[in-house]
């Protein structure tokens, strides 16, 4: 099974990384788009096979729905077609090559580094040790309370890390809803403050709700005048 | 057919048993449901305004669809000359390989499902977002601004309703405590339980009504409204192309339709008939409202179809799910 | 992995032989005219009966579906984030009510200042 997964792990990495070159390599931004969706949802492959459940699910609903909605309607509003992208983007190319080689020197360093310390410790199987002095759950799996305080099994922070309770919603929730539940809340005005200037950028200038020109009344007789001439009739239709 | 059971156990092993089986399972299932419902479409649609519908061939016209089948099978596919090729082949595979993997996450009884993941419930919703990709990516490819307009509809339109969608089913986590889809149904089952109909009323129209949008179905059919967009985002695709968009839509119509049964109506549970019977009973019952639905309202207007999801349904839905919150807690305190 | 998702990645691969076989039939069961025989309207872009009037249909879009997206984007987030919070609001005591009331109030704020500046207003 371990290697199975581990096979998978480097299909879904080579899934993600051709997908984010098809993006910086594709002529149209709408090519480029479309591979960024295989890029995000083979990252959700790797989310699940990490057993991140809420995050790989969120990963599938936010990004490969919702932003990927949002970036291919903002490359049609823009109009991009292929055209821009060669006389525009051949010349910023080439400048972007020392940008490359220092990105990719500071990720081979990286992981050099990091390849160097020991892997990350295998998920708790058994009951949680509790510091000494201090009651916690200790049990994941019953049903039970056993520190009393309220939160039963995942849903206690002191479960996080036991392997029945990774990544599920109850253990991501347990710790999001409490020692992190300020920046949950500051998240939640952001995305207000998200709302209110997509609104303004967008929107028509304050006070211009209603159309500041109202549409030229029809008068009994200007249609009948109008009639004999070819050009009034064209304006007429390009209103 | 034992025999055969037991010679593909002895060469793939018990697990692999078991997916092989459920895959082509599941596979006769799409082919059927879509066979069905464009039949049991057709005479409904010949009930409610008083004729006879499909008559010629097979009983009652049933063979009518099958035959339909086998004369998609024999059209010549045409792609356009200023067509976006790469993308106008791939966007029909892109709107239906969501509907498969949703289909395995359905539970269809207690044991029978094909599996039972952790977050169930968010994931058959992202993928329905995935599918989205693929008839924007459908709409676009074809250069054509009858399958643009109607693709950009329809991406408008299942954005603006998927919100519903997500707030209604909202209402019945918090009354299960669970994201996993069987935990939900048993929540329903248990000795004191209750199907979520009785406790989310308002959560089960929200949620008909957003599903019935999400499908594109009328009277939110307007992506592919054929008095003025021929025929939306797939106007441009012949033969099979054509039809996997169908197949697409109808399996979508199934998997909204069982998530429905799974959250408000106690997914396989039901007395003196099997589970998976049951499920399937309600899963036709949830799709017979769609379909009647269709036959009774008259089309709305894009802006009207907005208002109905950003004006109404989403406020709605941030109500019921407040009552239901604050229900909940009164309940709790109470006890 | 853990094994609960192998089988919805297998149904997505199932789902490619799926494709590939119904393709392929139409494919080999199709008719396939000779391209010297075949008038070139055929391959045109699908019209009511008229020329077309431009090659390239593929034209800029109104801004209102842009703000659409974005706004959906924002609900969306707070809706997904939500979904924690319904899983655990029986554990959560009165905690949970209030936390639900400050979450939404940012969340209707948002949806009464959209509304009031006509953001919801398609026209």
């Amino acid at each position: 099974m371990m290697d199975f997964s581990v096979a998978l792990l480097y299909v879904f990495s080579g899934m993600a990384v051709a997908g984010g070159l098809g993006l910086v390599l594709c002529k149209h931004p709408i090519h480029g788009a479309i591979s960024l969706l295989f890029s995000m949802l083979s990252l959700a492959g790797i989310y699940a096979l990490l057993d991140a459940h809420l995050i790989a699910a969120l990963q599938v609903i936010i990004y490969a729905g919702a932003i990927m909605i949002l970036v291919v309607y903002i490359i049609m509003l823009l109009d991009l077609g292929s055209a821009d992208a060669q006389t525009v983007y051949r010349k910023a190319g080439l400048m972007g090559l020392p940008l490359l080689a220092l990105l990719l020197l500071l990720l081979g360093q990286g992981m050099i580094s990091v390849a160097g310390d020991a892997a990350a410790p295998p998920l708790a199987q058994g009951p949680v040790v509790c510091p000494p002095g201090v009651a916690c759950e200790t049990d994941c799996g019953d049903g039970v309370d056993q520190d009393g305080d309220n939160m039963t099994d995942c849903a206690d922070t002191d479960c996080a890390g036991v392997a029945i309770c990774f990544g599920t919603v109850e253990a991501v929730g347990a710790n999001l809803l409490g020692p992190f539940v300020l920046p949950f809340e500051i998240a939640s005005v952001l995305l207000l403050a998200g709302i209110v200037g997509a609104i303004l950028l967008t929107g028509r200038k304050p006070g211009e709700l209603e159309p500041s020109v109202p549409p030229p009344a029809i008068q009994p007789g200007s249609i009948a005048d109008a009639s004999g001439s070819s050009e009034a009739q064209d304006t007429e239709g390009a209103v | 057919m034992t025999a055969l059971l037991d010679t593909l156990e002895g060469t793939l092993g018990g697990w692999g048993t078991t997916l092989l089986v459920g895959f082509v399972a599941l596979a006769g299932l799409i082919t059927v449901n879509a066979m069905f419902m464009v039949w049991f479409e057709r005479k409904v649609a010949g009930w409610v305004q008083g004729r006879l519908g499909p008559m010629e061939h097979g009983p009652q016209g049933t063979l009518q669809t099958l035959l339909d089948v086998v004369k998609l099978l024999g059209k010549e596919s045409i792609i356009p000359a200023q067509v976006d090729r790469k993308v106008f082949l791939l966007a029909p595979v892109v709107a239906f390989l969501p509907a498969l993997a949703m289909l395995s996450l359905l539970p269809y009884d207690n044991n029978l499902t094909m599996t039972d993941v952790e977050s169930g419930l968010l994931l058959v919703f992202a993928f329905g977002g995935v599918s989205l990709m693929g008839i924007f990516m459908g709409a676009w490819s074809s250069n054509n601004k009858f399958a643009l307009l109607g693709g950009m509809r329809a991406v408008s339109q299942n954005i603006a309703y998927e919100l519903p969608l997500l707030l209604s089913a909202m209402a019945v986590v918090l009354c299960a405590g669970s994201l996993n889809l069987g935990e939900i149904v048993a929540a329903q089952t248990g000795e004191n339980g209750l199907w979520f109909i009785v406790m989310q009323p308002v959560a089960l129209g929200i949620y008909l009504i957003a599903a019935t949008a999400e499908t594109n179905r009328a009277p939110f059919d307007i992506p592919e409204a054929e008095s003025e967009l021929v025929a939306g985002f797939h106007t441009e695709y012949t033969g099979m192309g054509f039809a996997v968009f169908f197949l697409a839509e109808y399996t979508y119509m199934f998997i909204v339709c069982g998530i429905g049964a799974t959250l408000f109506l106690g997914g396989g549970d039901g007395p003196l008939l099997p589970g998976p019977v049951w499920f399937i009973l309600k899963v036709y019952f949830l799709l017979f409202l769609m379909v009647m639905a269709r036959w009774t309202y008259p089309r709305l207007r894009f802006d009207q179809l907005m208002n109905l999801a950003w004006k109404f349904l989403i406020p709605l839905s941030l109500i019921n799910l407040l009552a239901t919150a604050a229900v909940l807690k009164f309940v709790e305190v109470g006890s | 992995m853990s094994a609960q998702y192998l089988p919805v990645l297998f149904a997505f691969m199932g789902a490619i032989g799926f494709m590939a076989v119904m393709l392929g039939l139409n494919h080999l069961l199709g008719p396939k005219p000779k391209a010297a025989l075949t008038p070139a309207v055929k391959f045109e872009p699908f019209e009511c009966g008229v020329p077309a009037l431009q090659r390239d249909n593929r034209r800029r879009i109104s801004v209102k579906y842009y703000l659409v997206a974005i706004l959906f984007v924002m609900f969306d987030l707070e809706a997904v984030l939500l979904y924690p919070w319904a899983v655990l609001y029986r554990e959560l005591g009165l905690f949970g009510l209030v936390e639900l009331v400050v979450f939404l109030i940012s969340l209707v704020v948002g949806l009464i200042y959209a509304w009031r500046k006509g953001a919801l207003e398609w026209q």
